[in-house]
Formats: C-alpha cells, sequence, structure tokens
C-alpha cells in the first residue's frame, strides 16, 4: 500500500505546487497590458477540441531582433563562429545552430492585423523593464536564414534550364523563433465574452479589447476581457 | 520477454518431455519411486508457480497470455484516447475548479484502483492497463494545468511521470508502466545536458552524449536496484537501445555532439572510431553474460553500423550492383563469424 500513497503523493504534491506557485503570482500582477483581439487570433472553445486561448502571433517582418549586436548575441550564449555569419548571406559553410533562450519583450502593432512586434530579447527577465505598453515572455532565439528575395514566380519554378530559377538571397539573421508560451488560456467566461462579441467576423475585421497581466516571476494570463 | 518463473515451468515441461521420450526409447528406466518424488516435486513448484499468476502451464495457456498482453496495450491505448477526448470536448464549458477537478482526480482515484486490481487478479494484466492509463492521465493532468495556467513546458514533467510510473512498476511488479518509467526518467536526465550549453530543455534532446550516458546507466541499474527479476531485461534492452542509436547518430551527425562548434567531421570520425569498438562490445558482453536482447540490439546496431559505413566508403565509387553484391558478401561473411562463435557455445553446452 505505501506505493500507492507514494504515488498519489507525488499527484498531490505536483498538482500544489503548481497551483500555489500560480495562485501567489495571480494575487497580485506585476502589470497590465491592454490588447486587441480579433476572431482570428483566437483557438479554441465551443465545440473545438482544443483548448480556448488567445494566439501570440509575430508579425513575419518582425521576427529579426532588433538591435541585437554581437556582444548581445554572445550574451545569450552563441560563440564566435555564429556571430560573424549574422549579416552575411547563407554559404556551405553555415550550420543551422541550437537555439538559445531569452526573454522577449513584445509591443502588439496598431495595423488592421493586430499582430506582435518582437522590441528587445535579454538573457535575464531582470533586464527588461516592465511597462504597460509591451508583455514579456520566454522565447527562444535562433540564427537562421532570412530570405529577401522576391518570391518564384511560377514560370520560374518550371524553369529547369541552369540558372532558370531566381536565386534567393539567404540573409543569416539572429530571430525569435518560438514564444514559450505561444498562446494565453483563456477561460469559459471570458471566450464566451470574445466569442460572442467578435461572431460572424473573420481575421481582424473586428476588435475587442483584453487585459493581459504579468506576475512577478515572469508568469503571464489574462485577467479580463471588455 | 518470459519471466524467470516461466522459464522454470518450461525446463520442468521439457524435462517432462525429454524423460518420456528416453524411456520409450530405452535409453533409462527409472524406478516408479523415484519417477513419483520427482514428479510430485515438480506438480508442487509448478502449484507454486502458478499461484503467483505470471505463468502459463500448458502452450495454449501462453498463446492466451500473447493475446491477453495484446488486449491489455489496447485497452490502454483506447482508454485514455476515451479520457484525452472527453476532457478535450468538455473542457470549453466548464469553469475553473471543473477543470482542475477533471485532470487531478483521475491519477488519484486509479491508483487505489490498481492496488486492489493487482490484489484481486493475480496475474497483473488488469492491474498494468490500469496503471498505464494511471500514468497516462497524470501526463494530461500536468499538461493542461501548463497549459491553464500558460507556464513554459519543463523537464519536471518527465521526472514527475517517470517516477510515478516507477513507483507503480515496482510498487505491484508491472512491466507497462516500468517502460513508461523508464522512458520518462530517462529522457529527464537525457535532457540535463541542455543545463551546461546553456539551451532551452527540449534542445537537450539534440545532444547525444547525455543520451550514450543514459544507456550506460540503464544498462547498470539491475546491478544495484533490486526488483523483480523480469524488470532486468527491460532496463538493459532500453540502455542498449539508447547506446546504439545515439552511436549511430552522432556516426553520422556530428553536429548532435556537445562538441558540436568544432569541426562535426573530426567528431563523426571519433564517434565512427567509438562505434567500431564500443558495438562489437556490446555484443560480445551480451553473449558473455547470456543477455539475449543486449546481444541482440548490439548485433543490430553492428549491422547497421557497417552498412551505413558501406555507404559513406562505396556508393559513390562502384557501380550499384557492385555495391549490393559486396553488401551481399558481407552478409555471409556474418553469418560465417556468427557461426564459429556459436560453435564452441554450442561444445560447451
Amino acid at each position: 500500500m505505501r506505493w500507492a500513497v507514494s504515488a498519489m503523493a507525488l499527484v498531490v504534491a505536483a498538482n500544489v505546487a503548481v497551483l500555489v506557485s500560480a495562485g501567489r503570482e495571480r494575487a497580485a500582477p506585476v502589470t497590465l497590458t491592454t490588447i486587441d483581439v480579433c476572431a482570428g487570433h483566437m483557438i479554441g472553445g465551443g465545440t473545438s477540441d482544443e483548448a480556448p486561448a488567445i494566439r501570440l502571433v509575430i508579425a513575419q517582418d518582425s521576427l529579426p531582433v532588433p538591435g541585437l549586436d554581437a556582444p548581445g548575441l554572445r550574451l545569450l550564449g552563441f560563440g564566435d563562429a555564429a556571430i560573424a555569419a549574422v549579416g552575411r548571406e547563407r554559404d556551405s559553410t553555415f550550420r543551422s545552430l541550437r537555439p538559445q533562450p531569452a526573454w522577449v519583450r513584445l509591443r502588439q502593432r496598431t495595423d488592421s492585423l493586430a499582430e506582435w512586434a518582437v522590441v528587445e530579447v535579454a538573457p535575464l527577465r531582470d533586464q527588461l523593464v516592465p511597462d504597460a505598453a509591451s508583455i514579456v515572455v520566454r522565447g527562444l532565439v535562433g540564427l537562421r536564414e532570412r530570405r529577401s528575395g522576391p518570391p518564384p514566380s511560377p514560370a520560374a519554378a518550371h524553369d529547369h534550364r541552369p540558372g532558370g530559377q531566381v536565386r534567393d538571397r539567404g540573409i543569416i539573421d539572429a530571430q525569435v523563433v518560438e514564444l514559450i508560451p505561444s498562446q494565453l488560456h483563456l477561460d469559459h467566461g471570458q471566450v464566451a465574452v470574445l466569442r460572442g462579441a467578435l461572431a460572424d467576423t473573420r481575421g481582424c475585421a473586428k476588435q475587442q479589447q483584453a487585459v493581459v497581466a504579468g506576475g512577478a516571476k515572469g508568469g503571464i494570463w489574462v485577467e479580463s476581457v471588455r | 520477454m518470459a519471466s524467470a518463473d516461466q522459464l522454470r515451468v518450461s525446463a520442468i515441461v521439457a524435462f517432462r518431455e525429454e524423460l518420456a521420450r528416453l524411456e520409450a526409447e530405452g535409453v533409462i528406466a527409472l524406478d516408479p519411486s523415484t519417477r513419483e518424488r520427482i514428479r510430485a516435486h515438480h506438480d508442487a513448484t509448478l502449484l507454486a508457480l502458478a499461484a503467483s499468476g505470471d505463468v502459463d502451464l500448458t502452450a495454449a495457456a501462453a498463446r492466451l497470455s500473447a493475446g491477453m498482453r495484446v488486449a491489455t496495450l489496447l485497452g490502454t491505448i483506447a482508454l485514455s484516447a476515451a479520457y484525452g477526448f472527453f476532457v478535450s470536448s468538455h473542457w470549453g464549458a466548464l469553469a475553473l475548479p471543473l477543470q482542475l477537478a477533471l485532470v487531478t482526480l483521475p491519477p488519484l482515484l486509479l491508483v487505489p484502483l490498481v492496488h486492489v486490481s493487482a490484489a484481486r487478479e493475480r496475474s497483473g494484466y488488469v492491474a498494468a492497463l490500469i496503471a498505464a492509463v494511471a500514468v497516462i492521465a497524470f501526463a494530461v493532468n500536468l499538461g493542461t494545468l501548463g497549459q491553464l495556467f500558460n507556464l513554459p513546458d519543463s523537464r519536471g514533467a518527465l521526472l514527475a511521470v517517470g517516477t510515478f510510473a516507477m513507483l507503480l512498476a515496482y510498487g505491484y511488479g508491472l512491466t507497462l508502466p516500468l517502460i513508461i518509467g523508464i522512458g520518462g526518467v530517462g529522457g529527464w536526465l537525457w535532457t540535463l545536458g541542455a543545463i551546461p550549453l546553456g539551451l532551452w530543455w527540449r534542445d537537450g534532446f539534440s545532444v547525444i552524449e547525455p543520451l550514450l550516458l543514459v544507456g550506460l546507466l540503464a544498462l547498470a541499474v539491475p546491478s544495484w536496484i533490486r526488483g523483480p527479476v523480469k524488470f532486468a531485461p527491460w532496463w538493459r534492452g532500453a540502455g542498449a537501445t539508447a547506446l546504439v542509436a545515439g552511436l549511430l547518430m552522432a556516426t553520422t551527425e556530428g553536429s548532435l555532439s556537445v562538441f558540436a562548434p568544432s569541426d562535426p567531421r573530426a567528431i563523426e570520425l571519433g564517434y565512427k572510431l567509438l562505434g567500431a569498438v564500443a558495438l562489437p562490445a556490446l555484443v560480445m558482453w551480451g553473449i558473455r553474460r547470456d543477455q539475449r536482447l543486449v546481444m541482440q540490439i548490439g548485433s543490430a546496431g553492428a549491422v547497421l553500423y557497417l552498412y551505413m559505413r558501406l555507404v559513406d566508403w562505396f556508393w559513390d565509387l562502384v557501380p550499384k550492383w557492385l555495391f549490393f553484391l559486396l553488401v551481399g558478401a558481407l552478409a555471409l561473411v556474418i553469418l560465417l563469424v556468427l557461426r564459429r562463435l556459436r560453435r564452441p557455445q554450442a561444445e560447451a553446452r
């Protein structure tokens, strides 16, 4: 019986640890940021198999981290060889490296898509001073190839002659490759309000406001919807 | 894999059949009292082993057991899927306390059920099924808590689920939870390699050296952790699989090494040399210790290693027909070597 009791104690301990830590953070939020939510940002809810949540969509042109120079990359953990490749055209010697964990400040754009833009990254959360106009989440920063050439035309795609295809210029950039978490959970009351207000809309035709809270230890959650 | 009890049953059954054959051929004639003493002793042994519930006394019972194992696995998958789909189909309509109850209570309720079924149904199939569902329910529990509170994924969940599975496996002698437990705890140990490299924990899975260390550790576990005898082959099998998989990956992709920033070609060459020594050593270790699974996994790894090297060296150099002729010739050489290795063993017996 002691094995069964030990197993049950483990389940209780794991759940209590998560609930107590999350409860403490949520009792005293450090930042409150008002964001716009569109139907296109939401997943799950209703009859969907997915849990309801707001996706944090980073604008494609915002993926390269602005102002991240060689010392900044070194602080994140990248080696000298990797840093030397940044900003250069990709060649055969470039090998994709494992991404490095970082804290990412995101600011929502005010355009019609209301996507998120990467403002800055830092290895430690304390280095990103909290403000009411942005949110801070964990993320992974990697060195990736950014294609800057025009997309290949259908004609070029069928041209099999040597040199017939448009050659993309692939520039190596430091990019945010993943946000952790990549979406913010909505409780059943919040999702009901948002789904009701954004019913019969697609993409970002209509926007609704929500307040995202940040905790003292890096927690983030949807505090309320309006 | 046959347990020690099952091997004993098989030996008794084989002894009886061979004794009857020898008597029929007139090679031996035991006096009735000796034959009766042996029969009585074997009957008592078989009864005692049958009472443990983990053995098949006849070939028909063995076939039924195989069916029960398949049913256990299918039942585990089906029950886990039923639970998962039930949770997801009602999730959006539930308040937080109900959501928490829906994911926290199942593992807590299933553990006492494991205890009761292990006591009432001695074969352990039902207990193994419930235990495996409990482990999956606990994994869903932790994953859902992370989703509810927007927590970053963590290697801690692997450790918690692996430990939970191990507690049920060792507490009730259940193999299916043991396999999940080895995967969970082994996966957790593997990702620890990400810490000194400053990587996110998930990227630890792309570093080979910790996997090799986990493999060595798993091979050593049966000699320093006491538990059911039937667990040892699973530990050694998992260890051998980790070692073989790690070595084969490192020989072809040097960037998976801890030392990736240095020359990947040199790393691959180093692992090719290591593989040439370590894989035959693993096979020999399995043969000397009479550990069939280790020997089989090591042999499969060594053959794969050889074929990969053949592709490296000859694929671009020789015509395709010659390449496959070489592979066929190599297979014949391996057969001859294994036959030579087998002969002294057969003579020793």
